[in-house]
C-alpha cells in the first residue's frame, strides 16, 4: 500500500467525484490550529445555552458518573 | 565474479550541523563584508561556537561563513547576509556531519599553513534502490577511506539541500597535490555493483577552495608547493566600462607569466597563469583585496588541472537516463499545449504556460529533478482539476434554457476557481523555486529568494511531501499518488491552500519535521473534506464559516484516526500544544502593542475547546457509543474535561475564565448535529478497526539521548508517518510540564530524516 510505483508518478488523471457544478468551495487557507472566524459577526452571535433538565433520575446520575469515569481516563496518557 | 565485501557500520549522525553561508561580493569589497559577517554571526542562538568561522574563497563565492549549530533556527531568525550587507549573490548549504572517528584536525603552527576545500556531491539516485542504508553505508566508508591520512582533516556532512553529502577539509598545504588527486578520484568513487548496481555512485561534484581569515587586514595566504606543471590558474573578469586596458595591466604587472585576452559574453577579461607559483594565492588575494584600484567590478578564479589523467577521462554517467523525469516534462507539455487552458483568459494561460516551462527544465534538470517530482505532479494535478471544474461549470452554463440564478451562480463560481488558479500560480512558482535553489545550476549564480529563509532545504520538502502523500494513501486504503507540495513560508502555522494540495509550513519547521506532523495530518483531511464534501452534501443553508469549520473538524478526526491510531489523549495533547505554538509560546519576543488580546485569545481558547469537544464526541461513539445517549451530559462533561486537559497542559498561559466560555465552546454541536454526522460516517469501521489494530503494534525504539543516532533501516513497507509520529510521541513526552520545553532532539530528528529521504528515494528511483 505504502509503495510507490515507477509510473503512477507522472499521471495526471482525476479520479475526483463530479458533483454538482454550482458547488464551489471558499477560497483562501485551511489550518489545524485556528484561523480568525472568516465571519466574525456570525461566530460572536451567542447561542442561547442549553437548560439542564429540571429533573434527575438514578439512572441519569448513573449515567453521567459512567461518562465523567470514561472521561477520567482520557486525559491522561494512555501508554 | 568479485565478492561484495564485508558491509561497513552503519553510520551515526551527530548532534550537532553545519550552515555554510556562500557570498559572492564585488571586488574590493572582501574585508568590510569580512566585519560585517563576523559581527552579525556572533553568538547565534544555538550556535556551538560564539564566532562563526570565515574564509576567504577562490572560484564562484569570495566568502564563506560556516557556523556549527545544535539548532538551525537561530541563524534563520539572525537573516544574513542582511540589506546592509554587500554581498552579490548568497547561498546557504546546511548538513549534518557523520560521526567520523579521525585525527584531530590540522592546525598549524605558521600562519598560511592550511587551506580549506568543500565539495558538494550528489549522489544518482538509483544507487539508493536496493537498500538505502547499505549504500549510504558504502559511500560513508568509501570517502572515509579516500580521505584518510595524516595531515588532513575531512567531515563527511549529509547534505540538506541540493547537495546528498558536503565534504568540508582541513589540509596542510604539503597535501595539496594529493587533494588534487581526490578532485579526481570523488568522481569515480564506486560502491560494491550488488548494492548500488553500475557505474558511478555521485551525478555531479562542486569543489570550492580557500583558507582561513582571521585579520582585519591582509592575511598571509598558504603557500602551495604542489602548484606543478600542468597546473594553472584562469581568472574571469568583468571590468568597469571601458577599463579593459587597465585591468590588463593590473593582471600582467601582478602575475607573471600571464595570458590576457577579451571575451565576448558576461565576463571581459581571461587571465590564464600559466605556471602558478607557490606563492599564488598571496598573489591572488593582493590582487583581489585591491581589485577596485585596477577597475575590475567582479573576478572569479578558477585552478585548472591535469586533464590527461585517465581516471578523469573516463565517462561519469551510466549510458542509459537512471530516473524518468523527462517522462513527466513531456506530459506537462502535453497538457499546456493540448488546448485544455482554453477555457481560461489568456493572461491565465499564458502564465500557467510560464510556469510550465519552469517545471519541464526542473523535470529536465538531471542534477536535481528526482527529488522536485512528486511536487511539481501535485501541483500540475491540482491546477487540472481546477481547469476540468471551470470546463464543467462552463459546459452547464451554456446549456439552453438554465435558470437565471443557477446562470449567475455558475459565472461567480467560474471566476472563484480562476481567482484560485491566480493563486496557484502564486505558489506554484515558489514550489519550484524551493525545490531549486542552491542547486548545481544555480548555485551562486544567483541568491536563495526563498523569502523565508536563505538555503536549500529540499529534503525536508521531500520528506513532508511524501509522508503527506503516503498518509493520503493510507487514509483511502489506495496506493501512494502524489498530491501534496509542502511550501516553507512566513506563516505562523501550518495552512493549506484549499483545493491545490499545496501546504504552507512556517519556517521555524523547516527542520523539524516530526513537529509538522499533526498539522499536516490535518491538512490531508483538510484536502480530502473539500474533495469529496461540496456543501451540497450538508444541511442548507451552510454558511462559509461553518463550513470552513467542518473541514477542521474533519482534518481533526483523521488526525485521530489514522495519525494518532485512536490514542485520543496525544491527539488532543497535539491540538493543545500547537495552540500554545501559535498563541503563547514567543509572546515574550512580540513587542506588547502587537500582542493579541485577551479577550480574543480567550476567544481562541474557547474554539480549541469546541474542537477538542467535537473529536472527543466522535471518539465516545467510537469507543462507548452507549455513554452517548444524552448528548446534553455529554457535552456539558466534555467541555469541564476538555479544559481541565487543556489548562493542565498550557498552566497559566490560558487567559481568565469568561462566563461564556461554555456556551461558546458548545457553539453549533446541537444545531450543526446533522452535519457533524456526516463528517462522522465518512470514517469507516474498516477505518477503526484498523486503526485498533495498528494501536496494537510495538512503537518504534526511540531514544532521545544526546549521543549521535544511526540510520534507521526501513522495509519497504514501513509506514513512516508512524516512524516519524513515534519521535514526535518521544519528544513530546520529554516536555518540562511547566516550561513545556521539550528535550534537544537533534540528533535522532536528522537520523530520521535522512533515512526517510534515502528510502523515499529508494521508493521513486527508477528500476534497473
Amino acid at each position: 500500500m505504502l509503495q510507490h510505483d515507477d509510473d503512477i508518478s507522472i499521471d495526471f488523471d482525476d479520479d475526483e467525484p463530479f458533483t454538482s457544478p454550482e458547488d464551489d468551495l471558499p477560497a483562501g487557507f485551511s489550518a489545524f490550529h485556528q484561523r480568525f472566524p472568516a465571519i466574525v459577526s456570525e461566530h460572536f452571535r451567542e447561542p442561547e445555552p442549553e437548560t439542564p433538565n429540571a429533573t434527575t433520575t438514578a439512572d441519569d446520575a448513573d449515567l453521567q458518573r459512567r461518562i465523567n469515569d470514561f472521561l477520567e481516563t482520557l486525559i491522561r496518557p494512555r501508554r | 565474479m568479485t565478492q561484495t565485501p564485508p558491509s561497513p557500520p552503519v553510520p551515526l549522525i551527530d548532534t550537532s550541523g553545519f550552515a555554510t553561508i556562500y557570498l559572492t561580493l564585488p571586488a574590493g569589497s572582501f574585508l568590510e563584508e569580512w566585519g560585517e559577517a563576523k559581527q552579525r554571526l556572533h553568538s547565534v542562538t544555538g550556535a556551538v561556537h560564539q564566532e562563526p568561522e570565515l574564509l576567504y574563497i577562490l572560484g564562484q563565492a569570495s566568502m564563506a561563513a560556516r557556523l556549527q549549530l545544535k539548532d538551525f533556527r537561530g541563524l534563520i531568525k539572525r537573516v544574513y547576509p542582511n540589506a546592509g550587507s554587500r554581498t552579490i549573490v548568497a547561498n546557504t548549504v546546511f548538513s549534518t556531519p557523520y560521526v567520523i572517528n579521525r585525527a584531530p584536525a590540522p592546525t598549524g603552527s605558521e600562519t598560511g599553513s592550511l587551506f580549506r576545500f568543500m565539495t558538494h556531491m550528489r549522489v544518482r539516485r538509483t544507487v539508493y534502490v536496493n537498500d538505502p542504508v547499505l549504500a549510504e553505508s558504502f559511500i560513508v566508508d568509501e570517502l572515509r577511506n579516500l580521505t584518510a591520512g595524516d595531515g588532513a582533516a575531512v567531515a563527511i556532512d549529509a547534505g540538506i539541500g541540493w547537495a546528498d553529502f558536503v565534504l568540508s577539509g582541513a589540509m596542510q598545504v604539503g597535501q595539496f597535490d594529493r587533494f588534487l588527486n581526490w578532485l579526481v578520484a570523488f568522481n569515480d568513487l564506486r560502491i560494491p555493483f550488488d548494492v548500488g548496481g553500475a557505474g558511478y555512485v555521485f551525478k555531479r561534484t562542486l569543489t570550492l577552495i580557500g583558507y582561513p581569515w582571521k585579520s582585519e587586514k591582509d592575511q598571509a595566504a598558504p603557500i602551495i608547493s604542489g602548484f606543478k606543471h600542468p597546473s594553472k590558474a584562469l581568472i574571469f573578469i568583468r571590468a568597469k566600462r571601458g577599463r579593459l586596458a587597465e585591468v590588463k595591466h593590473a593582471l600582467e604587472t601582478n602575475f607573471d607569466p600571464v595570458d590576457v585576452g577579451f571575451v565576448d559574453g558576461k565576463l571581459d577579461v581571461v587571465a590564464v597563469c600559466s605556471n602558478p607559483q607557490p606563492s599564488f594565492l598571496q598573489q591572488h588575494q593582493d590582487f583581489f583585496l585591491r581589485a577596485k584600484e585596477h577597475s575590475i567590478e567582479r573576478m572569479e578564479t578558477h585552478l585548472m588541472f591535469d586533464s590527461k589523467n585517465s581516471d578523469a577521462l573516463a565517462p561519469r554517467y551510466p549510458a542509459s537516463s537512471d530516473c524518468h523525469c523527462d517522462r513527466l516534462a513531456e506530459l506537462i507539455d502535453r497538457f499546456v499545449e493540448g488546448g485544455a487552458l482554453h477555457v481560461l483568459p489568456i493572461g491565465t494561460a499564458t502564465a500557467i504556460k510560464n510556469i510550465g516551462f519552469l517545471s519541464s527544465s526542473n523535470a529536465r534538470d538531471s542534477a536535481s529533478c528526482c527529488d522536485a517530482r512528486p511536487a511539481i505532479v501535485a501541483i500540475w494535478k491540482s491546477l487540472n482539476r481546477l481547469v476540468k471544474r471551470i470546463s464543467g461549470q462552463q459546459a452547464r452554463s451554456q446549456e439552453f434554457g438554465i435558470p437565471e440564478d443557477l446562470s449567475l451562480l455558475l459565472a461567480r463560481n467560474i471566476r472563484k476557481n480562476i481567482e484560485r488558479i491566480d493563486l496557484w500560480l502564486l505558489s506554484a512558482d515558489r514550489v519550484l523555486r524551493q525545490r531549486t535553489v542552491g542547486s548545481f545550476e544555480e548555485f551562486l549564480g544567483q541568491s536563495d529568494r526563498s523569502l523565508s529563509y536563505g538555503g536549500g532545504v529540499q529534503k525536508g520538502l521531500l520528506v513532508s511531501d511524501c509522508l503527506m502523500n503516503d498518509f493520503y494513501a493510507k487514509m483511502k486504503g489506495s496506493r501512494v499518488e502524489f498530491r501534496f507540495a509542502s511550501v516553507y513560508d512566513s506563516v505562523d502555522h501550518i495552512m493549506s491552500i484549499v483545493r491545490t494540495g499545496i501546504v504552507r509550513i512556517p519556517v521555524t519547521k523547516a527542520f523539524h519535521v516530526p513537529g509538522s506532523l499533526p498539522d499536516l495530518w490535518h491538512e490531508v483531511g483538510c484536502y480530502e473534506f473539500f474533495r469529496v464534501l461540496p456543501p451540497s452534501r450538508f444541511k442548507q443553508p451552510v454558511s462559509a464559516a461553518w463550513y470552513r469549520d467542518l473541514a477542521d473538524y474533519f482534518g481533526d478526526l483523521i488526525a485521530l484516526v489514522h495519525g494518532f491510531d485512536l490514542d485520543f489523549h496525544r491527539f488532543a495533547t497535539a491540538l493543545v500544544h500547537g495552540w500554545h505554538e501559535w498563541k503563547t509560546r514567543d509572546e515574550s519576543q512580540v513587542a506588547p502593542q502587537s500582542r493579541e488580546s485577551a479577550d480574543s485569545k480567550e476567544w481562541h481558547f474557547a474554539l480549541l475547546l469546541n474542537r477538542l469537544i467535537v473529536a472527543l464526541e466522535f471518539y465516545m461513539e467510537v469507543e462507548q457509543p452507549q455513554l452517548t445517549t444524552d448528548r446534553g451530559k455529554v457535552h456539558a462533561s466534555a467541555f469541564l474535561y476538555m479544559q481541565d486537559l487543556a489548562t493542565s497542559y498550557l498552566g497559566n498561559r490560558v487567559a481568565k475564565h469568561h462566563k461564556l466560555r461554555s456556551v461558546r465552546a458548545l457553539r453549533n454541536l446541537r444545531s450543526g448535529r446533522a452535519d457533524l454526522e456526516l463528517l462522522r460516517r465518512q470514517i469507516s469501521q474498516q477505518d477503526i478497526e484498523r486503526a485498533h489494530e495498528r494501536a496494537t503494534r510495538p512503537v518504534s525504539t526511540v531514544t532521545l539521548s544526546a549521543q549521535p543516532a544511526p540510520l534507521m533501516r526501513f522495509e519497504k513497507s514501513t509506514d513512516l508517518n508512524a516512524t516519524f509520529r513515534d519521535l514526535y510521541l518521544a519528544i513530546e513526552e520529554s516536555r518540562n510540564p511547566v516550561s513545556l520545553k521539550a528535550r534537544s532532539a537533534f540528533a535522532p530528528m536528522a537520523a530520521l530524516a535522512r533515512s526517510a529521504a534515502i528510502e523515499y528515494y529508494r521508493r521513486m528511483a527508477k528500476k534497473p
